[in-house]
């Protein structure tokens, strides 16, 4: 390598690195002269070619309210040109203005310090007008009706109008999403801010006139937020601000990448804004009439439920009462405002308890607040935390209502002296364990199991009637038989069930043979014998010998059935 | 089987009268009830509204096994509980009244109808005396139905098994032991037959906030007592009119009140009074 090779080389190295030393710069790019009241305005502090700057502050500027943006932006570039190397690193710090004032407004110079050296930049005029209105972007919000009061929520409902854009020229015209995505971030939306973040927005499409009268299309974006009054008072809210690039015309634009073509974007824009005042609202006191002494503000619905322990004390002892206060209205609860019952002021309690009057902290589980207050009872007489009382103004009736809590059973013991110790809680002793004592009112568990399936109806069923009709019909049978039987055995009723055997037998004797037949009517008509009368006893006599002739003569008699079945009929 | 399913199986079985639920959907009619309880208690500290909700979805589903003609003390019961845990004071009375019928003497169900009871705001008090007959038969209140009839059959069997023995051969003491036993059953019967006729009569629970007792059965009637009284308040029901029931209070006033501020407690046809 020849000599002069190697130098050039040095020289090049060496202007490579000086280079930078050469164009050491502090600037403010703030482009614009005209400005909107209420809109932002990005001022850029730029730090070129400097390897170390303090950090840059804004003095107050009369006429703007101003920030710094979060963070910084650092860039490097080197540049080739004619075989010369440059480069070039630049910090960019970000301050944003907001004019709040019509008129012209002065950025004076400002000063800025880097790697030791102190940079100014020139001072400015900036000119301030209105933002432009008009009927394509408006903004409205409404809020709750009726009193409101401390502790209860305000729905507010804000809603932006922005008017389809339509661009004649190529016929197109922009959907919802491109409307609400012209909306700068750099809008003011005031207490909006966090639900729009949550998405608590909904979107409809409203077909209209606009201000000149043509037929249009207005979407509407509506966001729900709730305010909680924090004093009584005026509540005034901060006005929302809107600001749109509403486009002007939309132009064709060649699509970069692989598959190129065209797309559609806004060509140009104008700033719109609408602005959305909230009326004061007045937030009310509840009313001094009918008011109770121990009333703490609570406005609402509640229920109330305390809870002591322990329930076996010596005089002077603490007592922890845990108050649980549940807001039994629908709807949001906000309970960060809602103060302790003052039960310093309830004289049932005050009377034997020591009751402190510092104001409670309470802790904050979903609707229900919970506090814990300490009391000690003065003598041994109360058997009884008595009932409490929490106090709520229902603005729905414009009245106060009392929830009462039930008393709680107490057994306090008597102590030799009371000493100051003993109710400034200096006496922390240990207690034996205190009797169970069941406490009385809530609700005791359900039933669980089948057996809830299976229905225990009683109903006068046919099946139960027969129940109950089977023991005394039963007795009645027995009754019966034994009567039969008992008569079955007198003289009589044998005499007559012969007499019916005797005819049977008379009836049923011709199908008999001879010889039965003899011996069967010689005993049955000597059974009718005895019943026969003077009339039929000849006849009676002359059958029987006809029988004993039949029977021992051995002289058959074909008549004889015929004969004595006749006479039984005579004689009946 | 999902909640969603049961539910839609349920409403579409109830949807027809004459369908009746199957023991599987009872089942799982029961078991979502009984969850829903679970979690509202499980609730109620945390979140009061959530819990509220979850004892009305359990009493709703209570309700359905009741609609399909189960009953038994316990359902009854069950049913109050979660009545009276989503705030509905009024029915849980009810419910708990017509669970009396079947567990009288149940330790549960006396302490929970005397809490729902405390609840009610300004309750009107019964003014009149307990009769002797009611002391002497206070074993009717305290013996359910089921056992009462149960009691009664056999003492009715036994008073006849006796007379029928006795026609067989004499007893030491018969005629005293059988009157003895022949009164007693028929007093049971009495007893259940009473009750057996009670469902057939009505009662009643206010479930409005506050109810204007009316001169007669109109808005255009004055009130009949000076100031409304309130929900859970219990009253016999003297005659029905469209949209109107003629009232008995504890305390013996009458007068009229809209039927929709109250719930008819009568077991009888409660499905076509829905």
């Amino acid at each position: 390598m020849k000599i002069t090779t190697l130098l050039q080389s040095v020289v090049f190295t060496a202007l490579c690195f000086t280079a930078p030393l050469f164009s050491q710069q502090v600037f403010v790019d703030f482009r614009q002269n005209v400005g909107y009241v209420g809109v932002p305005i990005p001022m850029t502090v730029i730090f070129e070619n400097v390897k170390q700057f303090e950090e840059p502050t804004l003095p107050e500027i009369e006429g703007f309210s101003s920030y710094r943006r979060q963070g910084e932006q650092t860039s490097t570039q080197t540049t080739i040109i004619n075989g010369k190397v440059a480069s070039t690193s630049t910090s960019r710090v970000t301050f944003v203005l907001t004019p709040l004032r019509e008129g012209t407004l002065s950025i004076p110079a400002l000063t800025f310090t880097a790697d030791g050296k102190t940079f100014q930049t020139t001072p400015r005029k900036l000119g301030v007008v209105q933002p432009p209105t008009g009927g394509s972007l408006k903004a409205e919000v409404s809020g709750t009706h009726g009193d409101i009061y401390l502790g209860r929520p305000i729905d507010l409902t804000l809603r932006i109008f922005i008017e389809q854009f339509t661009d004649k020229n190529l016929g197109v015209q922009l959907d919802a999403q491109d409307m609400f995505g012209r909306i700068r971030n750099d809008s003011d939306f005031g207490i909006f801010r966090e639900a729009l973040q949550e998405g608590n927005i909904s979107v409809q499409h409203v077909k209209g006139v606009n201000e000149s009268g043509v037929p249009t299309t207005f979407f509407i974006i509506e966001v729900v937020a709730t305010a909680w009054p924090e004093t009584t008072g005026e509540l005034n809210l901060h006005p929302v601000t809107i600001l749109v690039d509403y486009p002007i015309s939309i132009a064709r634009q060649r699509r970069t990448g692989f598959f190129g073509g065209d797309q559609l974007v806004v060509d140009q824009s104008q700033l719109l804004s609408a602005q959305a005042s909230v009326a004061p609202i007045e937030v009310l006191t509840p009313p001094t009439n009918n008011r109770p002494a121990w009333f703490s503000g609570a406005v609402g619905i509640f229920d109330l439920r305390i809870v002591a322990d322990p329930t076996r004390v010596k005089v002077g002892e603490p007592i922890t009462l845990t108050i649980r206060v549940t807001d039994l209205t629908t709807g949001k609860v906000n309970l960060d405002y809602l103060a302790a019952p003052l039960f310093d002021r309830v004289s049932a309690l005050t009377d034997n308890f020591k009751v402190p009057d510092k104001p409670l902290g309470g802790t904050v589980q979903g609707r229900t607040k919970t506090f814990t207050q300490t009391i000690r009872p003065r003598n041994d007489s109360p058997t009884e935390i008595p009932a409490l009382p929490f106090t709520s103004f229902n603005p729905a009736t414009g009245e106060y209502k009392t929830s009462w809590s039930d008393p709680i059973p107490l057994q306090v013991e008597a102590v030799e002296t009371i000493n100051a110790g003993d109710l400034v809680g200096a006496n922390q002793s240990s207690m034996a364990p205190s009797k169970p004592i069941e406490v009385e009112g809530g609700i005791l568990a359900n039933y669980t199991g089948n057996s809830l399936l299976h229905s225990d109806t009683v109903s006068l069923t046919s099946s139960l009637v027969a129940v109950v009709a089977i023991p005394p019909v039963s007795c009645i049978v027995i009754l019966f038989g034994l009567l039969y039987l008992k008569h079955a055995k007198t003289p009589s009723f044998k005499h007559k069930n012969a007499t019916k055997h005797a005819i049977r037998t008379i009836k049923n004797s011709a199908k008999l043979s001879p010889n039965q037949q003899a011996v069967q009517l010689s005993r049955a008509l000597r059974t009718l014998q005895h019943d026969c009368n003077n009339d039929f006893s000849t006849q009676m006599d002359e059958l029987l010998k006809r029988c004993d002739a039949s029977q021992f003569g051995g002289l058959p008699d074909t008549h004889l059935a015929k004969d004595a079945a006749s006479l039984v009929e005579q004689i009946r | 089987m999902t909640i969603l399913t049961t539910l839609t199986t349920v409403l579409l079985s109830l949807s027809s009268n004459q369908l009746h639920l199957t023991h599987d959907q009872q089942t799982a009619v029961l078991q979502e009830a009984q969850v829903a309880y679970d979690t509202g208690v499980s609730l109620q500290t945390a979140d009061p509204v959530a819990s509220k909700e979850s004892f009305r979805r359990s009493a709703e589903r209570f309700q359905i096994l009741v609609n399909d003609g189960i009953e038994n003390g316990k359902l009854w019961y069950d049913l109050g509980n979660a009545q009276l845990q989503a705030g509905e004071i009024g029915e849980a009375i009810g419910a708990y009244r017509s669970a009396q019928r079947y567990i009288p003497s149940d330790g549960r169900l006396t302490a929970n109808l005397q809490y729902a009871r405390s609840k009610v705001s300004n309750p009107i008090k019964s003014e009149s005396t307990t009769s002797i007959l009611k002391r002497l038969a206070f074993w009717h209140d305290a013996l359910p139905t089921q056992v009462r009839l149960a009691l009664g059959v056999i003492l009715w069997f036994g008073c006849w098994t006796l007379v029928s023995v006795r026609l067989f051969k004499p007893i030491p003491g018969f005629k005293t032991a059988s009157i003895t036993l022949g009164c007693a059953a028929l007093a049971l019967g009495v007893s259940v037959g009473a009750d057996i006729a009670d469902q057939h009569q009505d009662h009643g629970v206010l479930t409005a906030s506050e109810v204007i007792v009316r001169k007669g059965n109109g808005v255009n009637y004055a009130p009949m007592l000076k100031y409304p009284i309130h929900e859970g308040i219990e009253f016999d029901i003297i005659e029905q009119r469209p949209e109107w029931l003629h009232i008995s209070l504890p305390n013996g006033s009458t007068g009229w009140i809209q039927e929709e501020d109250a719930q008819i407690v009568t077991l009888e046809n409660k499905l076509s009074r829905g």
